[in-house]
C-alpha cells in the first residue's frame, strides 16, 4: 500500500494543456475519485499514474518513489479499464494469473492465487472460460481480479462501471466498497457520474479544464461547493444572479432584478456594487404561506410545474424575475395547484453567494444533469 | 398470456424469414456465374491435361497420365516445383518481417501522417506489377542505381548480376506483394484493441511479452489469412518470374506460360497449370489445419470478441 | 531510472519507424526512379541523380499503341469492375440479408478464386475459349467479353467480402426504423440500404478496377492482336525490346493511379480501402 503524490504535474498536447499545475495527495488506503466532465483531464491524470502518458512537467510519487518516467510495468500498480481489456485468447483464470505469469511466480503459488481471487469475486466456478463468454457484470469483476492479483501498490480504475446497466452497475458499486474497505488498497478510480462518485469514494477531486475546481469528502462538496462548477456539478441546484447591496461579517445580501433582496453566506470576499451567483439546493427550498416570518429569504411565484416522484414532490416555480426555481419537498407536505401563486422561503444558512462568479452559466452547459433542465 | 404473447411474435418472424427468401433469391446470379466460370473451364482443362500433345496447339483423342507421369518424376518439373515453392515462400516471410512492424505501427499510429502513409501505400498496389519490373530494372541492372552507387563509393569494380537471377526474381516478388500484405495487416491490427497492451503493459509484461502473449497470439489466424493470400499470388506470378528471371529462373508460371505461348503445347500447359493449382490448394489445406490443430476452439473466440 | 520509459518508447518507435520508411523506399523509390529517369534525353539507361539533358522529349513521343492499349485497359477494367461489383454486390445482400445457411460456406466459395494461381486461371479460361469456338465457333478471345469475364471472375471476391463488411455492420435496424416511418420495404432498400451500402460497392469497385487494370498474368494468355491491354504491352515491350518513351508512359500511369486514389479518399475515405483481413 502507498500514496500517490502529484507535485505540479502538467500535461500538454500540442499548446493544448489537458492537465494544468495539478498538486494532489492520494492517502494511503484510500478511495479517491476524480470526477468531471468528458475532457476535463481525468482519464490523462490517471493514465500519468499508469505510466502511459509522460508528464509534460511535474513529479509523480508513488509510496514516496518518483515514478514520473517509470514505464507501467515497474510501477507495481493496478488498473481496470473501460472496456476492461481483458485478452480474449485467454481463460478467465489465465488473464487473473498474467501479472503473477510477468512476475515469474511459481506455478503452484500462481494457481493458488488465481483461486484465491477467483474466490473473492466470487466466480470460482467460471475459470476456464473465455472473456467472450461472460457478462458485463462477470467481465469487471475479472479485469478487477486480474488487477489485483500481484497485490499492487495502487488500483487505478478507468470508468469501470460505466458499460453496465444501473442495477448492474449499483450492484458492482457496493462490491467495489465492500472490496475496496476489506483490502484497504489505495484506489483511484476516474467516473463523469457524480452519484457514483459519491457512494464510492472517501474524497472525491472535481476536476474541469485541467484543473482541481476541489477536494474533499462528498459531504464537503455537497455542502460547501467551492464554486458555482462545482456547486453545479455534484447534485442539482437553483442558481439566481444579482448585485452585492451589502456586506457584514461573512454575510451577503444581493439585490436580484426585481429588487428583491436575498442573503446568505459569502464563498469569497464581497463588495457592495459587485454582480454575484447565488445557489440554493432544491431542498432548502420551502413552498410557505404569504406572510409567514419563518424563513429570512422570501420570494413569490407561480407553480409551472409538478413532478411526482414518491418519496418527493418537484415544483418548477417562475419568479417575478422570469426565473424558474427548483423546490423540492416531501409528499405529504399537503398539495399546491398549477399556476397558484405561491411564496418559496429558505434559511440564509443555506444560500450560497460566490461574489463575481459568472460562470455558472458554463457550468450548466457542462453539467449532466443541471437543475435548469428539470425546468 | 403466454400465447397472447407469442402470437405477434410469430407472424413478425415469418415476416422476417420472407424478406430473407426475398434476399436470397438475389444470391443466384451471382452464384450460378461464379459456378459456371469456376467448375467449366477447369473441366475443359484438367480434360485437356489427359490428352497427349501432337504438335501444333493439337492433341490426341485417347486419354493418357502420360503428361502427370512426366511431371511428377522428371528432375527438372521436380526442380521447377521446389524453386517456385521456395522462391514464394522466402517472398512470403520476407514480406511478413516487413510487413508486420510496419503494419503495426501504422495501425497504432495516432497522427494525421496516417492518412498520407496509406495512401502512398495504395498507389503501390495499384502501380501495376510490370511497372514495378521496369522500375526494378533501373535500380537493380547493370548500369542501374545500385551498381552505379556501389562503383561510385569504389565499393566494387564490377557490377554485381542481380536481374536474370534468383535474387532478382525474389525482390520483384516481394515488390508485387509487400503492399497487399501491410495492408491486409493494417486491418488484423486495428481490430487488436490498444488497450489490450496497454493492460498487459500495466500488469507487468514488457513489450516483447505483450506481443508474444497478446498481440501476436490475436493476430495469428489474420496473419496466416494474409499470407496465405500473398503465397497464392507469388505462386501463380510470372510476371516478375519471366522478366526478372531473364529466362534463366524457370518457375512454374514461367514454364506454363512457355509451353501455351511459345511451344503451343496445351496438354503440357494444362498438366503444369493443374499440378500447380493442387499444390498451392494442399499447401492452403495444410496451413488451415495445421492453424485449427495448434489453436483448437480459442482461434474461434479470438475471432469473435472484437464486436463490442 | 529517470529516462528510462522515454527511452525505451523511443527506441520501440525509432525501430518500427525506421522499418516502415525502409517499407516505403522499397516499394516507391523505384517508381521515383522511373519517374526521373523519364526525363533523360537519351536512348539507352544508365542511372543518374539528376538527368543530364532533361527534356520532355519522350513524353511526346509516345507510340500510338501504348496510348490505345491504355484505352483498352481503362474500358476493359471499367466494364469489369462494374459487372464485378454488381454481382459481388447481389451475392452479399443474398449471404447477409437473406441470412443464408452455410453463410460461411458461401463465403469461402466465393473467395475460391483467390486461391487459384493467376497463371492457371489465365491458361484455364485460354483453354475454355479455344472450345468454346470449336463447338460453337465463338471467339472470345482478344475479345472485350472474353478478357473481361476473366477478370470478372479474378474479382468477384473482392466485392462480396467489402459489402458484405458493410452490410453486417449496419444490421437491418435502419431499415426496420425507415419502414416504420411508413417507407415501403422497397423504398427502404433504396434509400437507407444502398446508401448505406455504398462505401462498400466503392471499395470494391476501386479494388476490381486496380485489380483488372493491372493485371499480367491472366491478360496475357486472353489478349489478342488488336485488343491489348497496357500492362501487357508493356510486358511484351520489356521482354522482347526496349523503347525508351516507355518510361514516360509509366511515369503517367503512376501519376493517373495517384490522382483516381485522392479521389477515392475524397469521396469514401480510407477506413474502408483497408480490408478486415479477418472476415
Amino acid at each position: 500500500m502507498a500514496g500517490v503524490v502529484f507535485e505540479g504535474v502538467s500535461k500538454l498536447f500540442g499548446d493544448i494543456a489537458v492537465v494544468r499545475d495539478l498538486n494532489l495527495e492520494v492517502r494511503e488506503s484510500e478511495f479517491l475519485v476524480l470526477l468531471g466532465p468528458s475532457g476535463c483531464g481525468k482519464t490523462t491524470t490517471l493514465r500519468m499514474v499508469a505510466g502511459f502518458i509522460v508528464p509534460s512537467a511535474g513529479t509523480i510519487r508513488i509510496g514516496g518513489e518518483d515514478v514520473t518516467r517509470l514505464p507501467p510495468r515497474a510501477r507495481n500498480i493496478g488498473m481496470v479499464f473501460q472496456d476492461y481489456a481483458l485478452f480474449p485468447n485467454m481463460t478467465v483464470a489465465e488473464n487473473i494469473g498474467f501479472g503473477l505469469r510477468e512476475r515469474k511466480v511459481e506455478k503452484s503459488a500462481l494457481d493458488r492465487r488465481v483461486a484465491e481471487l477467483l474466490e473473492l469475486i466470487r466466480l470460482p466456478h467460471l475459470a476456464g472460460r473465455f472473456p467472450s463468454e461472460l457478462s458485463g457484470g462477470q467481465q469487471q469483476r475479472v479485469a478487477l481480479a486480474r488487477a489485483l492479483a500481484y497485490s499492487p501498490r495502487v488500483l487505478l480504475m478507468d470508468e469501470p462501471l460505466g458499460a453496465l446497466d444501473l442495477k448492474l452497475r449499483e450492484a458492482m458499486q457496493i462490491e467495489l466498497h465492500r472490496m475496496q474497505r476489506e483490502l484497504r488498497i489505495t484506489t483511484i478510480f476516474v467516473t463523469h457520474d457524480q452519484e457514483e462518485a459519491m457512494g464510492l469514494s472517501d474524497r472525491i477531486v472535481v476536476m474541469a479544464d485541467g484543473q482541481v475546481q476541489q477536494v474533499g469528502s462528498p459531504e464537503d462538496l455537497y455542502t460547501r461547493p467551492a464554486n458555482p462548477f462545482v456547486a453545479n456539478f455534484i447534485g442539482k441546484i437553483n442558481f439566481l444572479s444579482g448585485e452585492v447591496a451589502a456586506v457584514e461579517g461573512g454575510r451577503c445580501t444581493v439585490r436580484l432584478a426585481d429588487q428583491a433582496t436575498v442573503s446568505g453566506i459569502a464563498q469569497d470576499r464581497c463588495q457592495a456594487g459587485q454582480r454575484a451567483q447565488i445557489a440554493i439546493r432544491p431542498e432548502a427550498l420551502r413552498l410557505i404561506e404569504p406572510g409567514s416570518a419563518e424563513f429570512a429569504n422570501r420570494l413569490p411565484g407561480r407553480v409551472k410545474r409538478r413532478r411526482f416522484f414518491g418519496n418527493i414532490v418537484h415544483y418548477s416555480v417562475a419568479t417575478a424575475s422570469g426565473q424558474e426555481l427548483l423546490v423540492e419537498s416531501t409528499t405529504g407536505a399537503g398539495t399546491v395547484a398549477l399556476e397558484q401563486t405561491v411564496w418559496i422561503g429558505w434559511q440564509p444558512e443555506l444560500t450560497l453567494i460566490y461574489p463575481g462568479a459568472a460562470t455558472a452559466h458554463a457550468a450548466q452547459a457542462a453539467s449532466p444533469s443541471p437543475a435548469g433542465s428539470l425546468a | 398470456m403466454a400465447a397472447g404473447a407469442r402470437r405477434p411474435s410469430a407472424d413478425h418472424a415469418d415476416l422476417a424469414s420472407e424478406r430473407s427468401r426475398l434476399w436470397r433469391l438475389l444470391l443466384w446470379p451471382p452464384f450460378v456465374i461464379a459456378l459456371a466460370l469456376l467448375v467449366l473451364p477447369q473441366a475443359v482443362f484438367v480434360w485437356m491435361s489427359f490428352h497427349k500433345s501432337l504438335g501444333m496447339g493439337l492433341v490426341s483423342d485417347f486419354l493418357t497420365i502420360e503428361n502427370y507421369r512426366r511431371v511428377l518424376t522428371d528432375p527438372f518439373y521436380l526442380h521447377a516445383m521446389w524453386m517456385t515453392f521456395y522462391l514464394s515462400l522466402g517472398a512470403t516471410l520476407i514480406n511478413l518481417a516487413l510487413a508486420l512492424p510496419t503494419a503495426y505501427y501504422l495501425a497504432r499510429l495516432r497522427s494525421r501522417w496516417v492518412s498520407y502513409f496509406v495512401v502512398l501505400l495504395l498507389v503501390s498496389l495499384f502501380v501495376t506489377v510490370v511497372i514495378k519490373v521496369l522500375a526494378l530494372y533501373l535500380v537493380l541492372g547493370k548500369e542501374g542505381m545500385i551498381n552505379h552507387t556501389l562503383r561510385a563509393l569504389y565499393l566494387i569494380s564490377e557490377p554485381v548480376q542481380m536481374l536474370n537471377s534468383q535474387l532478382g526474381v525474389l525482390i520483384g516478388l516481394v515488390q508485387y506483394t509487400l503492399p497487399l500484405l501491410v495492408m491486409l495487416m493494417i486491418g488484423v491490427f486495428q481490430t487488436i484493441p490498444s488497450s489490450l497492451e496497454d493492460a498487459a503493459e500495466v500488469h507487468g509484461a514488457t513489450w516483447f511479452s505483450s506481443l508474444s502473449r497478446v498481440v501476436l497470439p490475436l493476430a495469428w489466424p489474420g496473419v496466416i489469412a494474409g499470407s496465405l493470400i500473398v503465397f497464392n499470388m507469388n505462386m501463380g506470378a510470372f510476371t516478375s518470374a519471366v522478366l526478372l528471371g531473364g529466362g534463366r529462373v524457370l518457375t512454374f508460371p514461367v514454364l506454363i506460360h512457355r509451353k501455351v505461348i511459345l511451344d503451343v503445347d496445351y496438354a503440357m500447359g494444362a498438366t503444369l497449370s493443374t499440378v500447380l493449382l493442387v499444390f498451392v490448394l494442399l499447401v492452403n489445406l495444410a496451413s488451415v489445419l495445421l492453424l485449427r490443430e495448434r489453436r483448437g476452439s480459442g482461434s474461434q473466440r479470438a475471432a469473435t470478441v472484437h464486436v463490442s | 531510472m529517470t529516462g528510462m520509459l522515454r527511452d525505451w518508447r523511443l527506441m520501440r518507435n525509432g525501430f518500427l519507424l525506421a522499418v516502415t520508411l525502409f517499407v516505403y523506399l522499397f516499394l516507391l523509390g523505384p517508381v521515383v526512379v522511373i519517374a526521373v529517369a523519364s526525363l533523360e534525353s537519351s536512348m539507352a539507361y544508365h542511372f543518374t541523380l539528376t538527368p543530364e539533358n532533361p527534356s520532355l522529349r519522350w513524353y511526346f513521343a509516345i507510340p500510338g499503341k501504348y496510348l490505345h492499349a491504355f484505352g483498352v485497359s481503362f474500358l476493359v477494367a471499367s466494364i469489369s469492375a462494374l459487372i464485378a461489383t454488381a454481382l459481388g454486390a447481389m451475392a452479399a445482400l443474398g449471404i447477409v440479408r437473406g441470412q443464408s445457411r452455410g453463410a460461411q460456406l458461401l463465403q469461402t466459395f466465393f473467395r475460391l478464386p483467390l486461391q487459384i494461381p493467376l497463371v492457371v486461371t489465365g491458361v484455364v479460361f485460354l483453354q475454355f475459349y479455344y472450345l468454346l469456338f470449336d463447338l460453337l465457333g465463338v471467339s472470345l478471345l482478344g475479345k472485350l467479353a472474353g478478357v473481361v469475364t476473366a477478370h470478372v471472375f479474378i474479382t468477384i471476391p473482392y466485392n462480396v467480402s467489402t459489402v458484405a463488411v458493410v452490410l453486417m455492420r449496419t444490421g437491418t435496424r435502419l431499415d426496420e426504423a425507415a419502414e416504420s416511418l411508413g417507407a415501403t420495404p422497397w423504398s427502404a432498400f433504396r434509400r437507407v440500404t444502398l446508401p448505406a451500402m455504398k462505401p462498400g460497392l466503392f471499395v470494391g469497385l476501386f479494388y476490381s478496377f486496380i485489380i483488372s487494370f493491372g493485371d499480367v498474368p491472366v491478360t496475357v494468355f486472353l489478349a489478342g492482336s488488336g485488343f491489348v491491354t497496357l500492362p501487357v504491352e508493356i510486358f511484351h515491350t520489356l521482354q522482347f525490346d526496349w523503347e525508351p518513351a516507355v518510361l514516360a508512359l509509366s511515369t503517367l500511369v503512376v501519376l493517373f493511379s495517384f490522382a483516381l486514389i485522392v479521389v477515392v479518399q475524397r469521396v469514401v475515405g480510407l477506413d474502408l480501402v483497408v480490408p478486415q483481413s479477418r472476415r
